[in-house]
């Protein structure tokens, strides 16, 4: 009769529906922060590849070399694919005869334009699912609520006596299934609100290093019509 | 394949952040529930010690087990190495087939008197302890449903007393430290049979719009139980006190 309520109890005395949405705002957070760790280690590494690439890029190394040691990977992910799309299209391009150097600059800024929305595609991937998490699990939770106490302000209007004892349990388990609901949706969009931005930030990166790559090609393409004329 | 590996190790994360924090609930649950244990019941606990264990349970399963092992085994273990060594003292060299037929007989005949007393002794703890156990059950059994009838009995009283209050409208000659003190008498069913006025106020006005109040509720909320009711609500008195007057 004075026992304490443990929160374990009030769970499994809540009616089937409440302990549904319990159960899935506890498996929307626990997908969320497999999403939130698998993205953070993605992001992570993705700018990491980034920064030592541009490194290797920019110390004067042979690009051709560069391409050769690349494309032998099996799988090329960020900015190395993006590196290798744009110079292959640019070697099969120039290596054709009567292809003039805007043909070839135009195919290759379409491949690495390609290359470059994969790798979007890639860095974005669970994002909506993140946001869904985070706009939609406060809704869920309030509604097990809602329904929670509905139930129990239902079960007083039969009693004779109405005390606080006999609606307080049944308000107290209602509104855990609200707890849950922040708990999944509040580290959901922080995630989403974090990873979004790193997206962009690296979005903007590779395509500063297309312009980079892109420009560099231009000049050795335009150099080159010359002397594939003259073969 | 791959893909699905690098998921792996996040999934894991994942459920281990949450039983972590399930279990941080766990702990910070269970805390506060100590708390809330030593603040409450910690008077009907003590009420309940001191009543029973002191009268029934020490006294009497100590007094058996100081008696008891006494006699019991003592004197057989004195009695019997006394009269093996007896014996061969005086028949010195042969201990006859009849001899050790006769003391195996005598040791068998010692263990099993030994093993009925301890039965006995077992029994007679066993019933002591059963009958304790019992009693200080039915105790508390006893405390609960006082408790509880109390508590039954208080929140009648407050409906009674709201719905008094509800039809009680105070005469302006009402003064503060006013008292008038009426006997109620109720109908099972609730209803008011008689309103006698005890004590009276000394101001009539009062008096008249207290007894008005009782009478204008007509019928009150009474437990359904009988005894309660009879103990309770059968007649009881009623204080008019305007004391929140000159607020």
């Amino acid at each position: 009769m004075n026992e304490p309520l443990s929160v374990f109890e009030l769970i499994a005395n809540a009616s089937l529906l409440v302990q549904g949405v319990m159960g899935l705002l506890v498996l929307a957070s626990v997908v969320s922060w497999m999403m939130i760790l698998q993205r953070w280690n993605l992001l992570r590494r993705a700018k990491q590849e980034i920064n030592s690439f541009e490194d290797h890029f920019w110390s004067g190394i042979d690009l051709r070399g560069l391409y050769q040691e690349l494309s032998e990977e099996e799988q090329l992910n960020g900015i190395e694919g993006i590196f290798v799309a744009g110079f292959r299209e640019y070697t099969r391009l120039s290596e054709q005869p009567g292809v003039d150097a805007d043909a070839i600059m135009q195919g290759v800024q379409r491949a690495m334009r390609v290359a470059l929305m994969r790798e979007e595609a890639r860095l974005e991937t669970h994002l909506p699912f993140l946001a869904t998490v985070g706009s939609t699990s406060p809704y869920i939770g309030l509604f097990g609520t809602v329904w929670g106490i509905m139930n129990s302000f239902r079960s007083l209007a039969n009693m004779t006596q109405a005390t606080l004892a006999s609606v307080a349990p049944g308000i107290s388990e209602a509104l855990i299934a609200t707890a849950m609901g922040l708990f999944a949706a509040i580290p959901a969009v922080i995630g989403y609100n974090r990873f979004s931005a790193n997206v962009d930030v690296l979005m903007k990166r590779y395509e500063g290093f297309c312009d980079e790559v892109s420009s560099i090609l231009h000049r050795a393409a335009h150099a080159r019509p010359n002397v594939g004329d003259e073969v | 394949m791959a893909t699905l590996r690098s998921y792996a190790l996040p999934f894991i994360g994942a459920l281990a952040l949450h039983t972590l924090v399930v279990l941080a609930f766990m702990q910070g649950v269970s805390g506060t529930d100590e708390v809330a244990q030593v603040i409450t019941p910690t008077v009907v606990n003590a009420k309940l010690m001191l009543v029973e264990p002191p009268q029934a349970a020490p006294p009497s399963p100590v007094k058996p087990r100081a008696q008891a092992p006494k006699p019991a085994p003592k004197p057989v273990e004195k009695k019997a190495p006394a009269q093996p060594a007896a014996e061969s003292k005086a028949k010195d060299t042969s201990p006859t087939a009849e001899e050790v037929a006769q003391a195996a007989s005598a040791e068998r005949q010692r263990k099993e008197a030994e093993a009925q007393r301890r039965r006995e002794r077992l029994a007679a703890l066993g019933e002591l302890a059963d009958d304790s156990l019992q009693r200080s059950l039915d105790a508390e059994a006893q405390q609960m449903q006082d408790d509880l009838s109390q508590q039954q009995v208080s929140s009648y009283q407050a409906g009674i007393y709201d719905l008094v209050r509800k039809n009680w409208s105070r005469p302006p000659s009402a003064r503060n430290g006013m008292q008038a003190r009426f006997v109620v008498e109720l109908i099972p069913t609730g209803e008011v049979l008689s309103v006698a006025l005890v004590d009276s106020s000394g101001n009539a006005a009062f008096d008249r719009a207290a007894e008005q109040a009782i009478r204008r509720a007509r019928r009150f909320a009474v437990p359904t139980d009988n005894t309660l009711f009879e103990q309770n609500f059968r007649r009881f008195y009623f204080l008019f006190r305007p004391e929140d007057l000159l607020r």
